[in-house]
């Protein structure tokens, strides 16, 4: 696009349908309980990995055996119109197969710093999407990304899901008050 | 030719490079606003820029708005590829200045079909329709 | 459900009725598919497996069931403004000669024959909201048919997911065009508005149709035999208005199968007008 074309833009914009949008960007709003049911959520998990990743995923009726050594476990806050926290937990063996098809690297090659980023990053693509279903103005933190050996322990209130990725398990749940950041 | 690509995560820095470079673009990578910045001052004006909106040091959308003010880059092709799905950001990103916006998860379609639908030539430029 | 591979007789009467119902050619290369495909069906519909399923319709035709493994055999892909240049070539030059060609009747009548889910009829109605001038005063027809039920009834709908509204569709057009509702994304009722949908079989009796200044037929002869697409072209010919153009898939042609055509190359896109 020119600069001509942009000021063009620029200028429809002002006057024309955007507007409504963004009235709704600018506008104070009550804090809205979005409600992000388990479908929901098992549709925005198909959409990363089946449609982006090529990695199909199915219902799981295990839990996550995942208790006590090296779980990666990724989080990201939703903030403003909608508060929640949403969490990615996935037992390594998981997070190595998500990050090796990421990266398109070998089996067992991949250093743990780069499993870390690309479980980041889907936290971060199903934060955005949570995040978009509100129409008052949230904004998304950045991932933030741990190993933890200790026992899973899920906090009250919110709700989970336990898909199998190619496979394996991985666990997201979600929190619409603000809890105590894991 | 080359595409820069615009993110914090390199597992999706490598995504993109690996869509765009079958295409005959090189790939420059930059990990934030700043960064990406940076590498311009240092090369010719990418084919393409690749960027995404939340990043730490400097986000997307400051680092469209720098870009946008620099006559320099008037005319660069610039496409944010994010995870912000609001219609009120896309709008906001359009006013910035940004010729196109992709949402994430995408597919290599996607992007493909976006590429041409702003004009970025293509080397290899395959069908990306069946 | 059990896994066992096709017995060469399903598969033969998969191909038998899906060619007889709709045209699309099948063979036992294609078995994959057709498993793909038909497991679905069977596991919907209660049985154990696919040889089941084929074993019921065998025993005794039941028209829906038999409906629902040939829709299921259809490839429905499409996107919106898909190769671009049809689209272009609307806006450039189409649109402004039939504005002067129809003067005087104020109408335009357009076609999306196999329009799957809905997105090339879409995408021609928000490209004449944006740059067909005058529309208000027009009388304007566009009208999507397809064989299968199932994507009649989505692009009714006129909701899609975000990985569809990503494909093809300029974020401008996706911002002013549409509303986000959870996931989805809908079409504002304006646009959405501007299109209908009816059932029409390719190969079999039509329902009555406007006469079209515009038809897009296209990913859909490819599937098809070449008597089929003749007998098709020459039904498609006949409900053209004089000068009328069709747009065919980036993959088809006319050349060969109906002399009634003249082929037309505009910039980078092809279309075929009645001679
Ligand atoms: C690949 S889609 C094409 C969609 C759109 N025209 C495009 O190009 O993107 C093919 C469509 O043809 C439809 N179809 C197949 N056989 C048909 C027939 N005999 N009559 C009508 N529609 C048919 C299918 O149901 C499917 O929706």
């Amino acid at each position: 696009m020119d600069l001509k074309q942009r000021n063009k833009w620029l200028l429809y914009l002002n006057t024309h349908s955007w507007q409504d949008h963004l009235f709704w960007a600018g506008r104070e709003i009550e804090r809205e309980q979005m409600i992000v049911d388990v479908p929901t959520m098992d549709q925005i998990i198909s959409n990363v990995f089946d449609e982006m990743l090529c990695m199909p995923t199915s219902p799981s009726d295990s839990g996550l055996e995942c208790s006590v050594v090296g779980r990666i476990v990724a989080s990201i806050r939703i903030t403003g119109a909608m508060e929640k926290l949403i969490v990615v937990e996935a037992p390594m063996a998981t997070a190595s197969l998500i990050g090796e098809t990421m990266f398109d690297a070998e089996h067992d090659t991949l250093p743990e710093e780069e499993i870390r980023d690309a479980v980041g990053e889907i936290v971060n693509m199903i934060g955005g999407n949570v995040k978009g279903m509100c129409e008052g103005e949230s904004t998304l933190s950045l991932p933030c990304v741990s190993v933890e050996n200790s026992e899973l322990s899920i906090p009250d209130g919110g709700e989970q899901t336990i898909v199998n990725v190619a496979g394996s398990p991985i666990l997201v749940r979600w929190h619409d008050m603000p809890v105590a950041t894991v | 030719m080359y595409a820069l690509i615009i993110d914090d995560s390199r597992a999706m820095r490598r995504i993109l490079s690996k869509i765009v470079m079958p295409l005959g673009l090189e790939v420059v990578e930059a990990e934030n606003g700043q960064d990406g910045l940076d590498r311009l001052e240092e090369m010719e004006p990418p084919e393409v820029i690749l960027v995404d909106w939340n990043m730490p040091v400097m986000n997307g959308l400051d680092f469209v708005k720098t870009v946008r003010a620099d006559g320099r880059y008037a005319n660069q092709k610039i496409m944010m590829v994010t995870t912000e799905t609001e219609p009120a950001q896309m709008v906001r990103a359009l006013m910035a200045g940004v010729d196109e916006f992709a949402m994430k998860p995408f597919t290599a379609d996607v992007l493909v079909e976006k590429m041409k639908l702003i004009g970025v030539r293509l080397p290899n430029p395959v069908s990306s329709n069946e | 459900m059990s896994v066992a591979t096709l017995t060469p007789e399903a598969i033969n009467y998969v191909c038998t009725t899906v060619r007889a119902r709709s045209a699309i050619e099948l063979d036992v290369s294609k078995s994959y598919l057709i498993e793909a495909r038909l497991a679905p069906v069977a596991k919907d519909n209660g049985f154990d497996s696919i040889n089941d399923l084929i074993q019921a319709l065998r025993g005794q035709r039941q028209l829906k069931l038999e409906s629902q493994l040939v829709e299921a055999m259809t490839t429905n892909e499409t996107s919106f403004f898909r190769d671009q240049h049809p689209f272009e070539t609307l806006r450039k030059t189409l649109f402004s000669e039939i504005k002067t060609r129809n003067a005087a009747s104020k109408s335009l009548n357009i076609w999306s024959a196999a329009c799957s889910t809905g997105q090339e009829i879409y995408s021609i109605a928000m490209h004449l909201r944006e740059h067909f001038a005058d529309l208000a005063s027009w009388k304007v027809q566009l009208v999507g048919t397809d064989l299968s039920d199932d994507v009649l009834k989505r692009a009714a709908e006129a909701r899609f997911s975000q990985i569809e509204v990503n494909r093809g569709l300029p974020a401008s057009m996706l911002v002013k065009h549409f509303q986000r509702n959870g996931l989805h994304w809908e079409l504002k009722p304006e646009v959405r508005n501007m299109a209908r949908f009816m059932k029409l079989n390719l190969i079999e009796r039509w329902p009555p149709l406007p006469v079209m200044d515009i038809v897009f037929l296209r990913n859909v002869l490819i599937y098809f035999c070449p008597e089929t697409k003749r007998a098709i072209l020459e039904k498609v010919r006949r409900v053209m208005a004089p000068n009328a153009v069709l747009f065919l898939g980036a993959a088809e042609t006319t050349m060969g199968l109906d002399a009634g055509f003249e082929r037309v190359q505009s910039d980078n896109s092809v279309y075929y007008r009645l001679k």
